[in-house]
């Protein structure tokens, strides 16, 4: 947790979704996207830019900006703000380009 | 004739159950996850709840449903092209690719957020205004505890007020008085004109909006800056034939090149009385739509 | 890390100071500042940065009215290079 105080407020109709972020479990509602269930639980940095190392953590939440690049189940360059939540989803922060294909290069 | 109308937010969704109710082939196409654009995190009017936006999402959806129109959502259009008298759009539909052909186009494409040129305003917690909506509105979800909201106007004081409303502290800040925001890992400062700091985990920039002109300028829609609300707008005058531009697009275009006034019979059921209902002007043909307000 | 750095380009990180650069040296329209700096070229295609770039064509005393927009090339956004390959619509030349 960063602790930088983003919290849910009370809801109580959605269903819990389960998801992990760099390997710790989470737990997300099925009406989430990733990059509203990190902000909820206190995350905010999504991944690391390739051009100078820095924090980014979602700026636009529409899908147009580059600062919500994460890897999901495996995928770089997916836009956490508009993908929506799944069971079992695997989210990690995204340095720089991320690894693509079986050679992992980035 | 077939339409395919770009964006579906309540311009684009009026027009195209407007279209399918006179015959035309529709595609309304967007690429977020559901239809009704800042509909989906927006509240209507001003001061009110949210149900106001709730319920005229809900009879937008009802009246685009029960007409022909198709609908694709999860839907980028990431080229356009004029080929012959009509048009191809690039689409990737859900990860798979589509061409959609089109004898006409309506641009319902909406606006952008303006940024903030700051030191640290990469940093995160720094977002817009329409993604705070988003966390806050859509999800339930506060974007944080202590915030600083940038900017003046409408917009701004209404974020502010429900920000305040969810229990966080915020506070409303001019642009001009926004000298630097500091944190390593995220904001944990802003510093001020007049040395002053405030202790913030999120800055929302609520400066105003400009145009998504993007596809249109692929398709050559002449533009012009204008220095008020930052970015390009459409030309007054403009000749686009094929295409209508339509909705938030539109901003700061001054002056429609043809306007042809035909109130549809159900334009009240699927347009109550709010900030962007109105008597809309269809002409097919190709000329630029203007959407007005009504009065009283 | 990007302390003290005022970005104008988030997607490229391309600093205030080297737009303004670009402008002094001569490049006066947004296609010819996109060109020298990277500006313009990332993933959000200027959407949030080309409106600031033209704000400082105005401060350097450009009319706001010639600000010509960016040339609009496809793809406007993300797409993966296989697919945008499939795409070859046909035309008249």
């Amino acid at each position: 947790m960063n602790g930088h105080g983003a919290r849910r407020r009370a809801t109580g109709t959605a269903s819990a979704v389960q998801i992990t972020f760099d390997g710790e479990p989470l737990t997300a509602v099925d009406t989430d996207t990733v990059a509203s269930a990190l902000i909820a639980a206190g995350h905010r940095v999504f991944t690391i830019d390739s051009h100078d190392g820095s924090p980014r953590g979602g700026f636009c939440f529409v899908g147009r900006c580059s600062d919500c690049l994460m890897v999901i189940d495996g995928q770089p360059g997916t836009m956490a703000c508009i993908t929506p939540v799944r069971d079992g989803m695997r989210v990690e922060t995204q340095h720089g380009r991320g690894h693509w294909g079986r050679e992992g290069q980035s | 004739m077939n339409v395919a109308v770009i964006g579906a937010g309540p311009a684009g969704m009026i027009a195209a159950g407007m279209l399918a109710r006179r015959g035309q082939s529709v595609t309304l196409i967007d690429e977020q996850t559901g239809s009704g654009g800042h509909l989906r995190y927006d509240r209507y009017p001003v001061g009110s709840d949210r149900h106001d936006s709730d319920s005229w999402l809900t009879e937008l959806r009802g009246a685009v449903d029960s007409s022909n129109a198709v609908v694709l959502l999860s839907a980028i259009v990431w080229a356009a092209f004029r080929v012959g008298d009509g048009f191809e759009l690039a689409v990737n539909h859900a990860g798979a690719e589509r061409t959609i052909v089109a004898d006409h186009l309506v641009v319902a494409t909406g606006t952008t957020d303006l940024a903030l040129i700051v030191p640290g305003a990469t940093l995160p917690g720094v977002m817009t205004s329409r993604a705070a909506r988003i966390l806050l509105n859509r999800h339930d979800v506060l974007p944080g505890q202590r915030l600083v909201v940038v900017g003046a106007g409408v917009e701004a004081e209404r974020l502010t007020s429900d920000l305040a409303s969810a229990g966080a502290e915020v506070s409303a800040v001019a642009t001009e008085k926004i000298e630097s925001i500091a944190g390593s890992r995220g904001v944990e400062s802003v510093h001020l004109t007049g040395d002053r700091t405030v202790t913030a985990d999120c800055v929302v920039v609520a400066r105003g909006e400009a145009p998504d002109l993007q596809l249109a300028g692929m398709l050559e829609a002449p533009r012009t800056y204008d220095s008020s609300v930052e970015g390009w707008r459409l030309a007054v005058g403009a000749d686009l034939p094929g295409l209508s531009v339509i909705g938030g697009a539109l901003l700061g275009a001054a002056g429609p090149a043809h306007v042809v006034k035909a109130t549809i019979d159900t334009v009240e059921r699927i347009a109550p009385a709010g900030p962007e209902s109105g008597e809309i002007g269809l002409d097919i043909t190709g000329a630029i739509i203007r959407w007005e307000a009504v009065q009283g | 890390m990007s302390d003290g750095e005022t970005y104008l380009c988030r997607c490229e990180c391309i600093s205030i100071e080297q737009v303004d650069a670009a402008i002094a040296e001569g490049n006066l329209t947004i296609n010819d500042i996109k060109r020298r700096t990277r500006a313009g070229m990332g993933i959000c295609q200027g959407i949030f940065c080309l409106g600031q770039m033209a704000q400082r064509l105005v401060a350097a005393g450009v009319e706001p009215e010639s600000i010509e927009p960016m040339t609009s090339r496809p793809p406007t956004r993300l797409v993966p290079v296989g697919l945008a390959a499939a795409h070859a619509p046909e035309q008249d030349e």
